[in-house]
């Protein structure tokens, strides 16, 4: 085994895997550091069928929650008939919330932490109090510190006794260790009797519509078992006067409910009562909602619409651009591109050694034209030459056979040059 | 099972060749403010030119395969936005093309058309933008735009009638021949 010693003292070898291991721990600790905060759901995961303690998380760990302030209130009736609607209200009031004032609301039907969903114990949820069929539903807290929801359920076929309860869960604001802020209600034993014979009431397999669409004037259809007449008495949410809603006999057991069309968000709330002569039986206020109108879009019509669209665009700013195209006056004054392109095809001269003179190779026109002197200024008077002078020089210009093309003038005693030459070439 | 996978390699295609056009559109315009610009402008003119024209025909494909991937198209506000989206990004990507090939590479000098062209290149890009967040909404729930403090309300959409959606798309047709017709005559700046 090796020293300390040897090891430093030999590091080419030693080293390698020494690094390779800081390598690991600096990739995990980096890794470690950049990881961020967990916070559990600090906004709420909405609605939907839970149970408390979802696997041993936040809500059930003591370490990750703390009781809250908050008084919980769970009221309902101590009997119910098997199969038959059952409602319960919760008041909650002085919880100290979160800025948000959302407060989540468990209806359970176990304190053992699983399992305690109701539905897993018979009952089932008609309608929670968001319009839903949620045990667990989420909620804002008015600014006077109470809220009161219900649930409507149906009770369990079996008889015997039951349970129901309530928990709650929120924020708070300071949360310095963001701790879930747990609270529950009393439980409330229910005793679940025999249904009565005759007793009238909702179908089993009805259930309340959640919500229409706005405007929606059709009537609310509500399905029933031995009634003989049906009363429906509605009102706006959070409003204390009620309406009677005007009902028809549509079928066996069913019945046609003229409620009025709703806008925007509004909610209406509505109470049944069943009778036969035997039994009057007043059923829990459902809740109404109102949303918006379903889509009616085509497969056709979104190709048309997408097309026609692009096209439009395309168009529009095709005729912009001419439109903010440069002006072409210029262009239509100058013609140098004009000639230049006429110009450009023709093969270049080739280069010769002595210019050959223009005259011949051009029109005779062109060439008199050019050869011809400009007209003479107003008042100039040309003076005429005299012919015979120049015939005269003419004369005495000697030609010489070893200077062609030039001719020897004996009185001036110089080379000048021929003129029938030039002329001739 | 095939168009999906399909679609997903078009939109793909569709997304980085529309994003490369869009980009080098809008550098070209911006190589007009730096002396010294014109051999990198050369470069970006043609990138965009030729990726325009290369994601052009692409768009028709990505639509019918997304038509074919999806259970019920059209018949929903999301994926009736994306063939209304579809439209405007074809739109802006034929503008940009026939911009450039009647007007010549010299149109990113010209004052007015220069940035016109380079409108055209934003709301390209930004319609590709729109195309992928709403497709990566229905498929995963979470977009390239929940980044932003709001997400733009693709949940709803203006649908027309299909008669009168064929109504205006014959009428946008009219339109497109108006303009090359009785629009002024044009020619390539130098």
């Amino acid at each position: 085994m090796m020293s300390m010693s040897q090891r430093l003292r030999t590091p080419n070898l030693l080293n390698r895997p020494m690094r390779a291991r800081l390598l690991v721990i600096a990739t995990i600790a980096i890794l470690l550091f950049t990881t961020q905060s967990t916070v559990a759901n600090p906004g709420g995961e909405g609605d939907g069928n839970r149970d408390f303690t979802c696997g041993g998380s936040c809500h059930g760990d003591p370490s990750f929650n703390q009781q809250s302030s908050a008084t919980v209130v769970l009221t309902g009736n101590a009997n119910a008939f098997a199969g038959t609607t059952y409602q319960v209200d919760v008041t909650v009031s002085d919880a100290e919330l979160s800025s948000s004032r959302l407060l989540g609301v468990f209806l359970l039907s176990s304190q053992m932490g699983n399992d305690d969903n109701p539905k897993d114990h018979g009952w089932n949820i008609i309608q929670d109090p968001n319009g839903g069929s949620a045990n667990y539903i989420e909620t804002i807290v008015p600014s006077s510190g109470t809220v009161t929801i219900s649930w409507v359920l149906n009770a369990p076929e079996q008889t015997g006794q039951v349970e129901l309860l309530v928990e709650v869960n929120h924020g708070a604001d300071p949360n310095q260790n963001d701790r879930a802020f747990v609270g529950a209600s009393d439980s409330i034993l229910i005793e679940v009797g025999p249904v009565p014979a005759n007793l009238p009431g909702f179908a089993l397999d009805w259930s309340a519509p959640n919500t229409r669409v706005t405007g929606d004037t059709s009537a609310l259809s509500v399905r029933t078992q031995n009634a003989t007449d049906v009363a429906v008495e509605w009102k706006l949410e959070g409003e204390s006067t009620t309406h009677t809603a005007v009902v028809e006999a549509y079928a066996e057991d069913e019945w046609l409910v003229h409620i009025p069309a709703t806008m925007g968000d509004t909610r209406v709330v509505y109470q049944v009562t069943t009778s036969n002569g035997e039994f009057d039986v007043v059923q829990p206020w459902l809740t109404l909602g109102t949303r918006a109108p379903d889509f009616d879009g085509t497969l056709w019509g979104a190709r048309f619409q997408g097309a026609a669209g692009g096209l439009m665009l395309f168009a529009f700013i095709v005729a912009l651009q001419g439109l903010l195209q440069p002006p072409r006056k210029r262009h239509e004054l100058d013609h140098t591109a004009e000639v230049e392109d006429d110009a450009a095809p023709m093969p270049e001269p080739e280069p010769v050694a002595e210019p050959e003179p223009v005259a011949e190779s051009e029109p005779e026109s062109v060439v008199e034209e050019a050869a011809a002197p400009p007209p003479p200024p107003p008042g100039f008077e040309e003076e005429e030459e005299e012919p015979g002078l120049d015939a005269e020089y003419l004369a005495r210009l000697q030609q010489s056979e070893e200077h062609p093309g030039w001719l020897w003038d004996p009185v001036e005693e110089e080379w000048v040059e021929d003129p029938n030459v030039g002329a001739d070439s | 099972m095939f168009f999906v996978t399909f679609h997903h390699l078009v939109v793909g295609l569709v997304a980085g060749i529309g994003t490369l056009c869009a980009v080098s559109a809008i550098a070209a315009y911006a190589s007009t403010y730096f002396v010294g610009g014109a051999k990198l402008r050369e470069h970006l003119d043609r990138a965009s030119f030729i990726a325009a024209c290369a994601c052009l025909p692409l768009m028709p494909i990505a639509v019918l395969s997304g038509t074919f991937a999806t259970g019920a198209p059209g018949e929903d506000a999301m994926t009736y936005n994306k063939f209304l989206f579809s439209g405007l990004t074809a739109g802006f990507l034929a503008s940009m093309i026939i911009g450039r090939w009647r007007f010549g590479p010299a149109i990113w000098l010209d004052s007015k058309l220069g940035p016109l062209q380079t409108v055209c290149a934003v709301g390209a890009l930004g319609s590709i933008v729109v195309l992928g967040s709403i497709g990566s909404k229905i498929t995963l729930g979470e977009s390239t735009l929940d980044f932003l403090p709001f997400w733009p309300e693709f949940a709803t959409s203006i649908a027309v009638n299909q008669w009168f959606g064929l109504a205006l798309f014959l009428l946008s047709i009219g339109c497109v021949f108006s303009a090359f017709k009785l629009g002024p005559a044009t020619e390539r700046l130098s």
